[in-house]
């Protein structure tokens, strides 16, 4: 029998009752500082401002720039690199690995897409009824 | 004794702002995320603080 597991976040109430679908990464298991990530089932890839990762140590001194991914091209002047990053989450020990995309500028939002993340497990359940995210694996 | 607003208030000064919440309590904010971590370290030391950008009331995400 396949056993699978699963865990429910409620969506964050950032302002007034604007609930959203979020979940807080670490980049360091053993950091105590975390940061709170937009989970986006529309977006391709997670993207972050590279001063975060110039923070966690991320070095973008060999890496060339991309071209932005379309929404952001349009909206924000800006460089960005796509880098094998990890980071983890508080229900798995293990840390999740993906290519995100840092954006050269600090408006935009830490936002966790599809590739690499949500394939990372059975199913991402946006509850908007109960307002929670439920992650099946 | 004085009462705390509740954080959703006081986040909405902040809208598009980079800030750290501890312990409930905003305790760095600013345009730059490395510097809001880095000031929220010194204050808060090793509790944990979770930092965001205080998103718009209304926003399109599409990457």
């Amino acid at each position: 029998m396949l056993s699978s597991k699963e865990i429910s976040i409620p969506y964050n109430k950032l302002l007034d009752n604007n609930l959203r679908p979020s979940i807080s990464i670490k980049f360091d298991p053993s950091d105590t500082q975390s940061v709170l990530c937009l989970l986006d089932s529309g977006a391709d890839f997670s993207t972050f401002p590279v001063s975060i990762g110039k923070k966690i140590g991320v070095d973008f001194r060999d890496e060339d720039p991309i071209n932005p991914p379309s929404q952001i091209s349009g909206k924000i002047k800006c460089k960005c690199y796509k880098v094998a990053t990890s980071f983890y989450v508080s229900w798995q020990t293990e840390s999740i690995s993906l290519y995100v995309i840092w954006v050269n500028s600090d408006k935009v939002y830490p936002v966790l897409g599809r590739r690499g993340f949500f394939d990372k497990f059975k199913e991402v359940v946006f509850c908007e009824e109960e307002k929670k995210l439920i992650f099946r694996w | 004794m004085k009462k705390s607003k509740p954080i959703e208030k006081e986040l909405k000064k902040h809208i598009g702002e980079w800030v750290a919440i501890c312990n409930k309590k905003i305790v760095a904010c600013g345009s730059n995320p490395s510097s809001v971590m880095d000031k929220a370290k010194d204050l808060c030391g090793n509790r944990e603080t979770t930092i965001l950008r205080v998103p718009e009331k209304s926003q399109i995400l599409l990457l």
